[in-house]
């Protein structure tokens, strides 16, 4: 599905997107021979090992040739919407150009074919590259210390309030057992304080978009350990009262927690440290342009104040007065290891080679331009939908279905689903939570005024269509060749994996 | 750098106007002024994409270990194999490269489908019911396979790990999980790397059993999982070479309750260290405690089969703190690496590389042991790697000479465990020749003289 090129902006696909059922791989293979002659096997003899450990055969495992496999993948690629064909307004998951010399990058055999376990000297390299990557994460952060451990996100989260966790612990602090975390914040917030044994206190989000001193002021006690801040939060919106709030937590031996989600909004522009922040992961992907694959590789890394660089995950990389790199495994209170080696080290140098790319000159237009393409969006489309906090906002804006749904009877889903016959990925939709029918766009600073204004024309007419002729957005998509997919059946009867009989 | 950016400055001025703002910094209004960088950010000056590739490249260089006449035999949980080049051609597609989680399911059929069949593929593979889209890596879904055994046994409180697990596996597992919440005890290995149960009781959650293990031994885990049943206690096998299954049997037909390990053998290259891909499959019968994201096959409204992410009531973005754990990804991309490996090999092709590795490590295995100076650490039977001792001469002295012959000879055991000083832990895939492996010997049979 390529992005609309037609002078007509808002015109819906000439073509119906071409979908044909696939077979799996595993229905296509029964109907192989599978006696090619150069996938043959003797007969095993083998008696080096105890006859009941070895395997006959794998049962219903593919055999096709090479070729087929190489139609069947550019088949189902096909089958995919991606950046690299179209505009992906998809808020707080940032979808933006993936530099192609940052694949080169990382496939360098140089890099992609070293052992973690190789002599360090044989290394240096790699143990210099992920040095360099660390300090200017620290130094974009504003904060002291960084390690490069943790495989996501999610991952990263968990190592930092498990570090928060610890510094307590450490002094005699225990009775410090709960996060107070905004009802704005993402899920994965609340899951990872409960996977380190702590309770959840939720702030509401005051009336502006943004958690208010007052309120954060009356759920402290002696028994908060931190608070957890996305900063701009979900909605878009600085969190206004940080530093005060920061404060709060400082002067009763709490610690602030940062979602490193939208640093991409500030980054080259604003300091966590100077929020008072103590500890926050970056998502690579989303601020330094790794790429998403389909859900992953991302990587997390955690960058912490002075008060928990003791704690950090292990190890991390050192530098000594020769200038030789070494893992570091000394931390002396590390919250330990999460994962087996070093960090996804293949995204590592997807990000550091877009650092360089920018320097110092140019670090900061990354912000620059996402906010001022969300704020374009976000004045285009504010006459046709419900934008619920009127706060400004940075690189992201929250709209609404309020004005489709009590009038026309559309909702989000059906406004999503309907972007989909246009030729565009729909904005991340019912998140956050406290925005009843969200509809949560960022283009991000990758994308021309002309995709934006194109984009800008489609949503108008969409919500002209609401109004007129609300049965086709309702019914929609019709030109993705496959139809609104039945979730209700696969949850309540799940079909997970391929099997003959099926 | 501009190159990245599709603004020009006539476009932004035109923008800047329709905000009624005079300059970007306008944008930037609702932040205090004490939370902007002071002066110049502490980064390198703005590269041109020549510049950065002489760059890269350079440093890359400094790694001598990924030169082609360095041959390696390290291991231990990273494994060197061949990877064929339609692996990199298919998965490097801008489609499924800069595709995002498949959320809206018309138009991510592709990457849905190639998960489905990722699920269906590891399932057989590993011998169980259901896998999932895959996990971080080996050692985190390790973690999680002990968190979803403590939640499977709600009032059980005790996990036996087998030593035999790798030890950055077993740190992982003590970093994830709260002590307060179980208690971890530690089963022994005896002289031929098996771990030694201790009576078993009805406090224990689970066993968790290393097949084969991090010294490349093969635990007996059907007599494990059968002693296990008795007490309806969980048995999780914990694999870091996958391609094992291509000669073995596999765990979950052994009576394992779960299956974990790591995926790196299948398709993705070492990376130094990173990024790997988890597998993860368990017993159907516990499908809804399996933590990370599941695609499933339904039917579109006109009746058409296609794939959905599903059983996600299990998941943070719904259940928040009450989850059934915090991950909210896979390593997809890593996840299709191995599907299309998988795919591209078949079943003969694992099979027969499966062969393979074990026959060259078992001649070098044979070989060595012949040697004096040296023997097994233990005796098991072994896939494609084994640990030795030296008693004749140090390993400094024995490493030494091996990396004047541009060998890195395996992986020091010491590094893990002080006790294990002396002992190596050998790796051998189809990578090497046999000429490699003549050489091995030679250089073995010369530092021992």
């Amino acid at each position: 599905m390529s992005e609309n090129t037609h002078n007509e902006p808002y015109k819906v696909q000439e073509e119906q997107r071409s979908y044909k059922y696939i077979p799996t791989l595993l229905e296509k293979s029964i109907v192989h021979d599978t006696s090619l002659e150069n996938k043959k096997v003797q007969s095993k003899n083998v008696t080096s090992i105890p006859e009941q450990y070895i395997r006959s055969s794998i049962e219903d495992f593919p055999n096709v040739s090479e070729f087929e496999i190489v139609r069947h993948y550019t088949n189902l690629s096909k089958l995919n919407f991606s950046i690299d064909e179209g505009f992906y307004p998809l808020g707080s998951c940032t979808m933006k150009y993936n530099p192609k010399i940052n694949d080169w990058a990382a496939n360098l055999p140089g890099f992609r074919d070293i052992h973690p376990y190789a002599a360090e000297k044989t290394v240096q390299g790699a143990l210099e590259l992920m040095y360099l990557l660390q300090e200017s994460l620290t130094h974009i952060s504003g904060l002291k210390a960084c390690s490069l451990h943790p495989a996501a996100g999610a991952q990263g989260e968990l190592v930092g309030v498990k570090m928060i966790a610890k510094y307590h612990q450490q002094n005699n602090q225990t009775h410090k057992d709960t996060v107070l975390v905004p009802d704005s914040a993402h899920g994965t917030n609340p899951a990872s304080a409960a996977l380190c044994g702590l309770k959840v206190r939720e702030i509401k989000t005051g009336t502006k978009g943004y958690i208010e001193y007052a309120q954060v002021e009356e759920a402290m006690g002696d028994d908060v350990a931190a608070i957890m801040t996305t900063v701009p939060n979900t909605l878009g919106i600085f969190e206004k009262d940080i530093v005060k709030i920061s404060k709060l937590m400082h002067d009763n031996g709490a610690l602030v927690y940062g979602d490193g989600a939208n640093l991409n909004a500030l980054v080259g522009k604003a300091s966590f440290g100077a929020m008072g922040v103590d500890v926050m992961h970056i998502n690579l992907h989303k601020t330094f342009s790794t790429p998403h694959g389909g859900g992953g590789p991302g990587a997390g890394p955690v960058v912490v104040s002075d008060r928990l660089k003791d704690y950090l995950p292990s190890p991390f990389v050192n530098k000594n007065d020769q200038g030789e790199y070494h893992l570091d495994y000394s931390t002396p209170y590390s919250v330990g290891q999460y994962r087996a080696f070093y960090g996804n080290f293949g995204m590592l140098v997807r990000a550091l080679c877009y650092i360089y790319a920018f320097g110092h000159e140019h670090l900061a237009k990354i912000s620059e331009y996402s906010v001022l393409n969300a704020n374009y969006i976000r004045k285009a489309l504010e006459p046709y939908f419900h934008l619920p906090y009127e706060t400004d906002t940075l690189h992201e804006v929250v709209f609404s279905d309020q004005k489709q749904r009590k009038k026309y009877d559309v909702n989000t889903m059906d406004i999503a689903k309907r972007l989909m016959d246009y030729g565009y990925h729909p904005p991340t939709v019912y998140f956050p939570l406290i925005v009843e029918g969200a509809l949560m766009m960022e283009p991000t600073e990758s994308e021309s005024k002309r995709t934006l204004d194109r984009y800008i024309e489609t949503m108008i007419k969409i919500a002209q269509e609401c109004e007129n002729e609300a049965q086709t957005v309702k019914s929609a998509p019709h030109k993705t060749g496959i139809k609104r997919l039945n979730e209700t059946q696969a949850a309540r009867k799940p079909v997970l994996t391929w099997s003959k009989k099926d | 750098m501009m190159r990245y950016f599709s603004l020009t400055e006539h476009d932004k001025k035109q923008m800047l106007d329709t905000l009624g703002k005079s300059s970007l910094e306008q944008l930037f209004l609702s932040l205090p002024e004490e939370v902007f960088h002071q002066g110049q950010l502490n980064l390198p000056s703005a590269k041109e994409e020549y510049e950065l590739q002489s760059y890269f490249e350079a440093m890359s260089h400094k790694n001598y270990s990924a030169q082609k006449s360095f041959k390696s035999y390290l291991g231990a949980g990273a494994y060197e194999h061949f990877i064929p080049y339609v692996v990199d051609a298919l998965s490097s597609r801008g489609e499924f490269t800069t595709a995002y989680t498949p959320y809206q399911a018309e138009i991510s059929q592709g990457t849905l489908q190639a998960i489905f069949e990722f699920q269906s593929m590891v399932a057989n593979l590993l011998g169980v019911g259901v896998a999932n889209a895959s996990m971080y890596d080996g050692a985190s879904a390790l973690a999680e396979a002990v968190l979803m055994a403590l939640r499977i046994q709600k009032k059980r409180s005790k996990v036996l790990i087998s030593q035999g697990v790798h030890p950055e596996y077993i740190k992982t597992i003590q970093s994830y999980i709260d002590p307060n919440q179980c208690e971890i005890h530690y089963l022994p290995l005896n002289q031929e790397g098996y771990p030694q149960l201790p009576e078993l009781d009805d406090s224990i959650a689970c066993v968790v059993t290393g097949y084969p293990n991090f010294y490349g031994v093969i635990e007996p885990i059907d007599q494990i999982a059968e002693q296990c049943k008795q007490h309806n206690i969980l048995t999780i096998a914990c694999f870091t070479e996958a391609l094992a299954f291509g000669l073995l049997k596999a765990p979950g037909e052994l009576g394992a309750d779960i299956v974990v390990g790591e995926g790196q053998s299948l398709g993705n290259p070492l990376s130094f260290g990173g990024p790997y891909v988890g597998l993860m499959g368990a017993d159907d019968k516990y499908v809804r405690q399996l933590p990370g994201r599941l695609a499933g096959q339904t039917v579109d409204a006109q009746g058409t089969p296609g794939y959905v992410l599903t059983l996600s009531t299990r998941e943070q973005h719904i259940r928040r703190q009450k989850a059934t754990s915090n991950i909210c990804t896979n390593h997809s991309l890593c996840a299709l690496r191995a599907a299309i490996y998988m795919g591209t090999l078949g079943q003969k092709g694992i099979e027969s590389i499966a062969l393979n590795n074990h026959e060259k490590a078992e001649y070098l295995k044979n070989e060595l042991t012949q040697l004096k100076g040296l023997e097994l650490l233990y005796q098991g039977p072994s896939f494609n790697e084994f640990a030795i001792k030296l008693n004749s001469i140090s390993l400094k002295q024995w490493q030494e000479a091996f990396e004047n012959n541009n060998i890195a000879s395996g992986v020091d055991l010491a590094r893990f465990d002080h006790r294990n000083k002396n002992c190596l832990l050998i790796n051998c895939t189809e990578t090497k020749t046999d000429d490699d492996l003549k050489h091995y010997i030679k250089v073995a049979k010369e530092v021992l003289k």
